[in-house]
């Protein structure tokens, strides 16, 4: 039993995972991308435990210090149950595996279970944001005893269970049950908003804790710890299982911690084993109407038209009609400009707006402006998954007589175009708000320059390594390195550019001429690149 | 016209295709025969440019698929073994998208699709996205956008999977139809029966080497006399 099991959830694991350490070519690709997902964790990780550091401390002078740790890992539960949403339709819903392994003479039980080892393991590294430096900061800080450290341990394998469950309960009933389940498609978009809103809520609570005041985030704490308490059960006990590591309470807390997760574990034994498997019946693929054409249907339709007008018509056809490419591509672009001024700047906005009118300041636009211009191309995921996204369809583009130049000349317009929305959209509010022609105009020339060098370096990255074997579009998107990087190094060039810059003090005519002069000579390079590059194309899907 | 010299290509230590020659004239329909891994499907991939020989040369009518591979890609059309393509796109735009690509004019193009689309039966689901085809209607639509450009060849992978038996009807006719006009139709298929009927010829590949290469009734004299197409195929390829 527990053998097949194993057994199963390897190779479950193996189908999800980013990592591939067993296939030599992979091997070095898989390297890199752990490296970089755990010098991400590592960032969240400080960054966590620094805001939990200085919070204890501030609960430590009043008195109220165990309170932080009940929130703290309530708040975990939260994360984990919110991210756990998506990792159980991922796995238990959106991979192909399903049928391929129903035929086989294995339990159903059995690959719900090993399904949901897969889900709980992704549970942990989400878990590990914030219950590690959490912990951490609280043993460290009190200089607890050996008891405290083994209860953490135990707290942490255990902690994701009940969050997870409720997350694949949750799952599980919306498939079985909502209509919208029925059309993948449409789940997939209404679910990515919904990530995408949250994604959204979650920067605009990490900017209220930074510039957090003591004082309300206590009234918050006092408020809502109840609520909290109650919708997180496990998370209480475990909580003062740490609190009273050094008595009797806290043996009584850890055995209720461990006997409620495992009663639940139980429980979704039983109801996954009666819904999961009637709920993937109607989730199919999503479907189109069946239309009849009459015999002058074509009049119209089938006009010739010049093969790389054709070729990006087919990439925006693709990105468009394409769930996870939709939300992942091309939305982003759009709410960028309602999410930086809420995130970062709400205030500066309308202030720069009289400013900009009085032409002060305008040399700051110009360079701040083209500073964020290249993070948000640079984070448009549509170069840097622009061979990914093609997947299989390489193939076909291989035999047809197209040369690789103009392939990657369309890959290269479609990324400048979605990567262009944001600026557009911004230029106009801009221009709305009557801003001088010529202040947009010394914003706009470097900044088209920071779009073409973003798209530029995500084709090359998507060239160099593209993930095309892969079984769901999801996968080229979310389970691609390539747009990560992209981000880290436009954010880091940004970053650079707008701190040197800003220390020489020039005027916005010289910051305009000087950044398009660089970044356009940076553009002159890195286009030779791809056009030096264009054969790594044939090597692709031999 | 297609000609293979001296092609190889090898997987790490496995050698694929083993310096192979051949040449196929105009006119004929040929029969590309072999065991699973033969060898089939990867020369194919290197008529079709979705390979690299490791040596050799292809010419497609005189055009050297490594020099002039645009020049020579637009003399054939292929239909490639998977179905997998542009499965957002309906299939109105994937012709609509194979037509641009090889500069087929408008009224030759809607001519072809009309009449080929009632041939294979899908003219009512052009309008509906490739996803939501069967495999056999995903086949149909890549035969009908591999002779939108009326190619002087004709390649296909074994292009009899998942066709219904009237859509199998109308490939073996219209691939008649292209050998009578004077083209070269070449055909990799395990359907022996298939070959035996409407081949003029057929090329016999077994673990990278050519075995056979020649007419059928010719096969026979150089085998045992009067054996059917299967029993001489079983005699070549269980002699390796």
């Amino acid at each position: 039993m527990m053998n097949k099991l194993i057994i199963l959830t390897k190779a479950l694991l193996k189908e999800t995972s980013i990592f591939d350490f067993y296939d030599m070519q992979s091997r070095r690709k898989s390297i890199i991308r752990l490296f970089t997902v755990l010098a991400l964790l590592t960032f969240f990780i400080v960054f966590i435990y620094n805001i939990v550091s200085t919070t204890l401390d501030v609960l430590n002078s009043i008195g109220q210090k165990e309170i932080l740790l009940g929130m703290g890992l309530s708040i975990s539960c939260i994360f984990m149950f919110t991210y756990g949403l998506f990792f159980t339709t991922s796995v238990f819903f959106y991979s192909k595996d399903i049928e391929y392994l129903l035929p086989f003479p294995i339990s159903a039980l059995k690959i719900i279970v090993s399904k949901f080892f897969v889900v709980l393991l992704y549970g942990y590294l989400t878990e590990s944001i914030i219950a590690i430096p959490l912990i951490s900061v609280f043993g460290l800080k009190e200089s607890s005893g050996v008891i405290f450290w083994l209860y953490s341990i135990l707290i942490m394998l255990v902690l994701p269970i009940v969050p997870i469950v409720a997350s694949c309960i949750i799952v599980f009933c919306i498939m079985r049950f909502s209509p919208l389940a029925k059309n993948k498609d449409l789940f997939k978009i209404t679910g990515g908003l919904m990530a995408i809103a949250l994604g959204f809520g979650i920067q605009i609570a990490i900017r209220a804790i930074i510039e957090y005041n003591p004082q309300i985030l206590m009234k918050f704490f006092n408020e809502n710890y109840n609520i909290i308490k109650i919708m997180n059960p496990t998370a209480d006990f475990a909580a003062k299982s740490l609190i009273y590591a050094d008595n009797f309470q806290g043996i009584i807390n850890i055995l209720l911690f461990i006997g409620l997760s495992m009663i639940v574990i139980l429980l979704f034994g039983f109801i996954g084993n009666r819904l999961y498997f009637k709920s993937i019946i109607g989730f199919t693929e999503s479907f189109s109407k069946s239309v009849q054409i009459s015999q002058n249907a074509y009049g119209g339709k089938l006009n010739k038209k010049h093969k790389i007008f054709t070729l990006i018509s087919r990439e925006f056809k693709t990105l468009i009609r394409t769930p996870d490419y939709l939300i992942n591509c091309i939305v982003p672009n759009l709410l960028y400009p309602l999410m930086i001024p809420v995130i970062f700047f709400t205030n500066i906005i309308s202030e720069l707006v009289v400013y900009l009118k009085l032409n002060i300041y305008t040399e700051y636009f110009v360079l701040f402006g083209f500073c964020v211009v290249l993070f948000q191309s640079g984070s448009n995921s549509t170069a840097a998954t622009s061979i990914s996204r093609d997947g299989k369809d390489i193939f076909v583009l291989k035999y047809m007589p197209i040369k690789y130049k103009t392939y990657l000349h369309t890959k290269l317009a479609t990324s400048m175009i979605t990567g262009s929305i944001t600026l557009l959209i911004v230029l106009i509010i801009f221009f709305i708000f009557d801003i001088p022609l010529a202040t947009l105009g010394l914003f706009m020339i470097p900044s088209v320059m920071a779009i073409v060098f973003s798209s530029q370096l995500g084709v090359i990255l998507d060239l160099y390594s593209p993930k095309v074997n892969w079984d769901n579009e999801w996968q080229a998107v979310r389970k691609n390195i390539n747009p990560i990087i992209c981000t880290m190094v436009c954010s880091l060039l940004a970053g650079l550019t707008g701190y040197v810059l800003f220390n020489i003090h020039l005027s916005a005519n010289n910051y305009c001429i000087l950044l398009t002069t660089v970044f356009g000579f940076l553009n002159i390079i890195l286009y030779n690149v791809i056009c030096l590059s264009e054969n790594k194309i044939i090597e692709l899907i031999e | 016209m297609i000609k293979l010299v001296n092609v190889n290509k090898s997987y790490g230590n496995v050698k694929a295709v083993n310096d192979i020659s051949i040449e196929l004239k105009s006119g004929q329909i040929f029969g590309f025969l072999g065991p699973n891994g033969a060898g089939k499907t990867t020369t194919i991939k290197m008529m079709t440019g979705l390979l690299k020989p490791d040596s050799g040369t292809i010419l497609i009518n005189n055009k050297d698929m490594k020099k002039n591979s645009i020049e020579a890609k637009k003399e054939f059309g292929y239909v490639p073994d998977s179905s997998g393509m542009f499965l957002r796109l309906t299939g109105t735009e994937y012709l609509n998208l194979v037509a641009d690509i090889y500069d087929v004019p408008s009224n030759e193009r809607n001519k072809a699709v009309d009449e080929l689309s009632e041939k294979f039966d899908i003219k009512n689901v052009l309008g509906n996205r490739i996803q939501s085809y069967s495999h056999g209607m995903r086949q149909k639509l890549a035969i009908i956008g591999s002779v939108l450009h009326e190619p002087n060849i004709w390649i296909l992978d074994e292009p009899l999977t998942g066709l219904d038996p009237k859509a199998s009807f109308a490939l073996k006719e219209l691939m008649k139809q292209y050998a009578y006009n004077g083209k070269v139709v070449f055909f990799s298929t395990h359907i022996l029966e298939v070959a035996e009927k409407i081949c003029d010829s057929v090329i016999v590949i077994n673990k990278g080497k050519i075995l056979y290469n020649g007419e059928i009734c010719h096969m026979n004299k150089s085998l045992s006399e009067d054996n059917s197409l299967e029993k001489m195929f079983l005699e070549l390829t269980n002699d390796e």
